[in-house]
């Protein structure tokens, strides 16, 4: 039941985008998020989409894996083009019953989806090419400047490793429980909302107990293995940006340069 | 042989609430640097709040812990006391604290603040040590129990330790898991000369032992080789302990007139005295 | 109410390549009243078997038949399956949830539909099945020690009244004497209930004390079948298949190996001390 359920999931294979520092990646997807979000014509997500599908093409990460990513977000993808085709003001496309639809409205539905789909594809991109503790590792040290301000990097890292490390304990603790209950009796899959509510109370409570038991004794054994928080600690493996990282920057910072202009730069 | 821990008029209290609850009573040990002791008894004997006590994770409520002379309530000597006696658990999945084997036997050595050159040969090294070499990349939760402890010994080698203390890592192990940490501990035991305190209620893994010391209710009740605490059949079951089945069936031919000795521990020996 | 698996097969992940065959056509019959005690490495198909009693997973293919009730029917209550054949997991204390141990035991009946007037009955003559004292009906499962919430577990499934107990590993994580508490209370209700039990252990002692008739897995069939003193006789093979036996059985075959004519099946210490003493006797007199 609970077996297909996968996070931040990672396709291993040796690439170039693979190798990259994972701190190259992650501020790359970010700078090319917001480019995203600045650009506002189809030419700008063609540009970006081209970017996109190039790196997707050098991770060799086939396509069906981003589109398997996607296929979880169809319904909202579905339900974000029929509200904009009948909520928009504009030139009538066709009528149904009291609702108009218009052109205006598939255009705009049309370009949100389309953001959208470049948004999922690109991000799960970084979480294929990327190994969770690469990803925690890079997020820690690109952070690391603002502990001074007081963001809790070290702290924000571990709970994300400890997270990804006891996910999977958690799913499988839950499936032993739901088949404890269902051996006495309990059943999950019929009923109405409230019951279906109610009866997840016999699978949530041993899961928070056992949770709270877990980390009861991980503390222990933490502490026990001399972890006393960020500091004095170092790292076995070390980070290295090289030539190939520098190359990704740049061109990131290309393409958001074409994206900010074609908005701005070529008006009035 | 010089000590490694003393352990000296060493009371423990819990208070939860109202209740108070004597955990040990007076407890005076000495384990000799290179020892293998196995410490046996019944639930609530005690014997896990001592293994606490080994690794400066309880401080005493009076008497004294001194590991490797190193007094456990002094706050500056911490870390290097932990570091000295590292400590595994029972259980295999709450003790892992990263998403692959290598960084998790990493842990250690990252809190010690080593330079990162030196880790990565340590973790080497107790991968080898316990036989998990070709590991590194595997996530925790795919690993077998016996795997996953021996990978929570490997994380303690580490830290280059002097003892072990193991409390109850085999409870919830199957058969082939239990053979496989008992046989890696045995081997840090004797080629490394790490001095190893390993706490179980399965009598046949104290069968090995250099010594066992037996706990009841807060105590030590017994103390000493294999050979002689076993000898002792009618008080360890009067502590809610076995003895293993051929300790017991000497024990009952020796009642029926059969002339074996009293201290048999192995199905070997009880064989060769009934047929040399 | 005997439970019977044709040739049963089970496989986990199917059409992937991580396809795992847990069972392999299994056939296996239950008889009422029976204590049948199942071995096997780690891997065998064990948990697997267990999960097919009870309609918790159904067959890829082969018929399971509770009581005559082939559970893949689709008219098939699995409900009613679910109270006649009790399934207790490993770490059953792992699955307490409700705020005082009555309660929590009443789960199960109170899913079947038993009219509450009659549900303190059930729980207090589950309580007392399992040796917990009254007094603790009105406690939270949480305060009490390992054993005791283990202890509840089991009730929580006796007060559905079935009529076979299916235990997974019942001592695992227990010290000497709460074992030896569990297996006496299971051995009472299988002697004077007359419940059928079905127990899964590694632990060979507790097999040679608790079952009459034991079944060996290997991966995903049953590979032995037979009373349990005569298949723990077959040591090599045993061994073979990466499993112990009970430390008696080991000296028995010992001893048989340097001369001394003893019988192979003996499981108990008592039966080892008669049959060594008789053994000894006979080689005195022969020579």
């Amino acid at each position: 039941m609970l077996r297909g359920v996968i996070i931040g999931q990672y396709y291993a294979a040796e690439s170039p985008i693979h190798r990259l520092d994972p701190r190259t990646k992650i501020g790359v997807t970010f700078v090319f998020i917001v480019a995203l979000f600045v650009a506002h014509a189809f030419a700008a997500f063609a540009v970006l989409a081209g970017f996109g599908w190039l790196a997707l093409y050098l991770s060799r990460v086939p396509p069906r894996m981003i589109l398997r990513g996607l296929r979880p977000i169809l319904f909202i993808l579905a339900f974000t083009l029929v509200l904009h085709v009948f909520m928009a003001d504009g030139r009538t496309w066709f009528q149904l019953g009291p609702f108009t639809a218009t052109w205006e409205g598939l255009h705009q539905g049309a370009f949100v989806a389309t953001r959208l789909v470049i948004l999922i594809g690109t991000t799960s991109l970084l979480t294929l090419t990327t190994s969770p503790i690469a990803l925690t590792d890079g997020l820690e040290r690109l952070l690391k400047p603002l502990s001074r301000l007081g963001v809790p990097a070290h702290e924000l890292a571990m709970m994300m490793t400890i997270a990804l490390r006891f996910i999977p304990t958690l799913l499988e603790e839950a499936e032993k429980v739901m088949k404890a209950q269902m051996a006495r009796g309990a059943d999950f899959e019929t009923g109405n909302m409230l019951q279906r509510a109610r009866s997840l109370v016999p699978l949530l409570v041993p899961l928070f107990v056992g949770a709270f038991r877990r980390a009861d004794e991980l503390a222990m054994a933490m502490e026990a293995r001399c972890y006393r928080g960020g500091e004095h600690r170092t790292r076995m493996r070390q980070l290295r940006a090289g030539p190939a990282d520098y190359v990704t920057v740049a061109a990131t910072g290309l393409v958001a340069a074409v994206v900010v202009l074609m908005r701005w730069g070529f008006g009035p | 042989m010089a000590e490694i821990i003393s352990i000296a008029r060493l009371f423990h209290k819990y208070s939860t609430g109202e209740y108070q609850v004597e955990a040990l009573e007076g407890i005076d040990l000495e384990v000799r640097a290179g020892e293998f002791i196995v410490i046996i008894g019944p639930n609530g004997s005690g014997k896990s709040t001592l293994a606490k006590h080994l690794n400066a994770l309880l401080l005493p409520t009076s008497g004294q812990v001194l590991v490797k002379g190193m007094d456990t309530r002094d706050p500056a000597r911490l870390w290097e006391i932990r570091r000295t006696a590292g400590m595994v658990f029972q259980n295999p999945d709450n003790q892992l604290v990263a998403t692959t084997v290598e960084e998790d036997v990493a842990f250690g050595p990252e809190n010690l603040g080593v330079i990162p050159s030196e880790i990565v040969a340590r973790v080497v090294s107790s991968l080898s040590a316990v036989d998990m070499t070709g590991y590194q990349r595997h996530a925790p939760h795919l690993l077998s129990g016996g795997q996953k402890q021996r990978v929570a010994i490997a994380g303690i080698l580490a830290m280059q330790p002097e003892v072990i203390v193991l409390d109850e890592p085999t409870a919830m192990l199957d058969p082939a898991g239990r053979a496989e940490v008992l046989r890696t501990v045995r081997k840090l035991n004797q080629e490394k000369g790490i001095t190893v305190v390993h706490i179980t209620h399965y009598m046949d893994e104290a069968v090995h032992a250099d010594r066992v010391i037996v706990m009841s209710e807060g105590g030590i009740v017994l103390d000493g080789p294999p050979r002689s605490v076993f000898a002792q059949v009618e008080l360890l079951k009067r502590c809610g302990l076995d003895v293993p089945p051929v300790t017991e069936l000497a024990h009952q031919l020796r009642e029926s007139g059969v002339t074996v000795p009293q201290d048999v521990l192995t199905v070997e020996e009880l064989v060769m005295q009934l047929c040399p | 109410m005997p439970i019977e698996l044709y040739d049963v097969s089970y496989v986990y992940a199917p059409g992937t390549p991580n396809a795992v065959t847990a069972l392999n056509a299994v056939t296996l019959r239950v008889d009422d009243g029976e204590s049948l005690g199942i071995i096997g490495p780690t891997g065998s198909g064990k948990s697997t078997l267990v999960q097919h009693l009870n309609g918790l997973l159904k067959p890829a293919r082969g018929r399971v038949l509770v009581d005559g009730e082939d559970l893949s029917q689709r008219a098939t209550n699995l409900r009613n399956v679910r109270r006649k054949v009790g399934v207790i997991f490993q770490y059953p204390e792992h699955q307490l949830f409700e705020e005082t141990v009555a309660k929590d035991i009443a789960f199960g009946p109170r899913n079947l539909g038993v009219p509450e007037a009659q549900l303190q009955e059930r729980v207090r003559d589950a309580m007392a099945m399992v040796g917990l004292p009254e007094q603790l009906a009105e406690r939270s499962p949480f305060e009490l020690s390992g054993g005791q919430m283990r202890r509840v577990a089991i009730a929580g499934v006796l007060a559905m009244a079935p009529k076979v107990l299916v235990l997974d590993e019942p001592t695992a994580g227990l010290d000497p004497r709460g074992r030896a508490e569990i297996l006496a209370h299971i051995r009472a209700l299988h002697h004077r209930l007359g419940l059928t039990l079905v127990i899964v252990s590694h632990n060979m002692e507790d097999i040679a004390r608790m079952t009459r008739r034991l079944a060996v897995m290997d991966r995903g069939r049953v590979v032995m079948d037979g009373p349990t003193p005569a298949v723990f006789s077959q040591t090599q093979r045993l061994r073979g298949l990466g499993l112990g036996t009970p430390q008696i059985t080991a000296v028995m075959e010992k001893l048989r190996e340097r001369g001394l004519a003893v019988r192979l099946d003996v499981l108990t210490v008592e039966e080892a001390r008669d049959e060594i003493v008789a053994g000894l006797n006979r080689g005195q007199s022969g020579a």
